[in-house]
């Protein structure tokens, strides 16, 4: 019961030093005031494309022409979230990485960590108490970006999301936690590792840029279909059958892109939540089940990422010597 | 190993060597309950590395150590329930109070309610009314006895002082004197101090060690040493004469 009570005094203590970091509030809401923003530019698209179906119908109709080959504007409500979630997988990591860097920085760089572990606590424990307490802060953010986003679409928007909708934001909610929680891991492992804090932050964004910035935009540069809007192939009038058995000459190509993709934490999480949302028109009208089924590899990707990095940041805070002489 | 009932800190072939050099050479040490310890050395003698090692902190590289009959390796875990540490330039979390900061620690201490706790160790400290203000805002000397205050909160049976007056003012450090004094005769409590300032060990300690590159070159009560040395005219001229024998 002790033991239980000391990880919950520290899983406090982070929660409640996040709440008072003006710089943490400030990127908060930061991510949130993008995210309302998003899905208000989201929603002028999609009014724009339903004005130009009404303009080009009622055209049509003037002049006495066939409205069959006119395609009605569809509206999935959850790729409204697009905005949103581009924004997590950059700000959201970055916030990520700073909470990460701060569990360890305000411990080693205030000594305050020879006060704790002369203190009849484990050391796992109390590194335990900062992995939940961090854990339930960016839980609490993602929650708040997505019960903002759900609150826009059926209050301000005024559509009803229907209850397999509700259960897609809900999984894409849990995906988003746990790629945020990889970023912080990965930051505190770093943090843990280097024994200087200033570089310790440098490195910890040398892997943001890298895993959210790069890598990813290499893999969507190396697509074709990516280089003109509406897709290369789409342009040109070959559908996805052709394409497809066009790709397979190259599938050189394609293996070494996929690869580079593959490098990336970021690209996983949004080929899953993507999925999830109907981003990617193909998973629109699936069920979470079948996405998940489907997306098995990237699911498996962001968790076992996730457990590896809990294991080597517990074990390195175990393990490393930590407290230096001033 | 000393291991006789009034024995509260023995160390035996006590040793700690780092890549290049050896911060601390096989110190065999014995400290009764009770005692105010002063523990003496220049600057990089080794006296923080013995306290690191005494207070769990630090792992020696052989030999053993006893704190209240627990051996610090193997039993870290008693030995940190029994005893209490100030750490030099103590360093709290700036953005929290006080009384936060001291809450925080005793429940890392295993103390449920520490309000209680809280308020009769900063009345017995002389202290109270500061557990509202952020400890950005303290002074040294204040830091200071919040650094006391964290240290005893659990009622340790050791508690040990790494360089307590450093950075004090005079007026700082005679309260600081009084505290230490307060804490032995009313609480019992057993005291190790590591200091390089002679005069304090003269005003606060029963008995005295003196380390010099890693080595205990001696140990005694102050009563002794002061007989022993009687030809000196200071404590300062004790420890030259000490260092010299070496």
């Amino acid at each position: 019961m002790n033991n239980i009570f000391q990880i919950l005094s520290v899983t406090k203590k982070e929660f409640t030093d996040a709440l008072r970091n003006k710089v943490f509030l400030t990127f908060l809401f930061f991510l949130l005031g993008l995210t309302v923003i998003s899905i208000y530019v989201g929603s002028l698209d999609f009014q724009g494309k339903v004005f130009a179906y009404q303009t080009a119908y009622q055209q049509l109709i003037h002049q006495g022409q066939s409205i069959e080959n006119l395609v009605k504007p569809e509206f999935f409500p959850l790729q409204l979230l697009r905005g949103s979630i581009e924004y997590l997988e950059i700000i959201g990591a970055v916030l990520a990485i700073a909470l990460g860097y701060l569990t360890v920085a305000k411990e080693k760089g205030n000594h305050t960590l020879q006060l704790v572990l002369t203190r009849p606590i484990k050391k796992s424990h109390f590194f335990l108490g900062k992995l939940f307490g961090n854990a339930l802060i960016i839980l609490s953010v993602t929650a708040a970006v997505f019960t903002s986003i759900v609150i826009i679409i059926t209050f301000i928007g005024g559509v009803q999301l229907l209850n397999s909708e509700i259960v897609k934001v809900a999984t894409s909610l849990i995906y988003s936690a746990i790629y945020l929680y990889i970023f912080f891991l990965l930051s505190t492992l770093i943090t843990l590792l280097i024994r200087s804090l200033p570089n310790a932050l440098i490195i910890s964004f040398v892997f943001w840029i890298l895993f959210v910035l790069i890598v990813p935009q290499i893999g969507d540069t190396m697509d074709t279909d990516n280089q003109v809007p509406g897709g290369f192939f789409n342009a040109i009038h070959v559908s996805n059958t052709q394409s497809k058995i066009i790709l397979q000459q190259f599938s050189g190509y394609e293996t070494a892109r996929n690869a580079i993709e593959e490098v990336s934490i970021t690209k996983h999480y949004e080929r899953l939540v993507f999925a999830l949302l109907g981003i990617k028109n193909s998973y629109n009208n699936r069920s979470v089940s079948f996405i998940l089924k489907d997306k098995l590899i990237e699911s498996l990707w962001l968790t076992s990422s996730l457990l590896i990095l809990i294991v080597t940041t517990l074990y390195t805070f175990t393990k490393k010597r930590l407290i230096w002489k001033e | 190993m000393n291991r006789d009932s009034n024995v509260i800190i023995s160390t035996h072939l006590l040793t700690k060597k780092y890549k290049k050099s050896v911060a601390l050479d096989s110190l065999d040490l014995t400290i009764n309950k009770g005692e105010i310890f002063g523990f003496l050395g220049h600057n990089g003698a080794g006296k923080t590395t013995t306290v690191s090692m005494l207070t769990t902190l630090l792992l020696p590289t052989s030999g053993s150590a006893l704190v209240c009959g627990f051996d610090v390796v193997k039993d870290s875990f008693e030995v940190k329930k029994r005893i209490g540490y100030l750490p030099e330039n103590v360093k709290f979390y700036d953005n929290l109070t006080a009384y936060e900061n001291l809450a925080y620690l005793a429940q890392l201490s295993g103390i449920h309610n520490p309000k209680d706790k809280i308020n009769e160790t900063l009345n017995f400290l002389e202290f109270a009314g500061v557990e509202n203000k952020k400890l950005g805002e303290f002074s040294k000397g204040m830091r200071q006895r919040i650094g006391i205050a964290q240290a005893i909160l659990h009622d340790p049976q050791v508690l040990f002082l790494d360089e307590p007056t450093s950075g004090l003012d005079p007026m700082g450090i005679k309260k600081l004197r009084d505290i230490i004094l307060k804490l032995n005769q009313e609480k019992g409590m057993t005291i190790f101090i590591n200091t390089h300032l002679l005069s304090e060990v003269a005003k606060t300690c029963t008995t005295i060690g003196v380390l010099n590159h890693g080595k205990l070159i001696y140990k005694d009560s102050l009563k002794n040493i002061i007989q022993r040395f009687h030809n000196e005219d200071s404590l300062e001229d004790i420890y030259f004469s000490m260092d010299s024998i070496q």
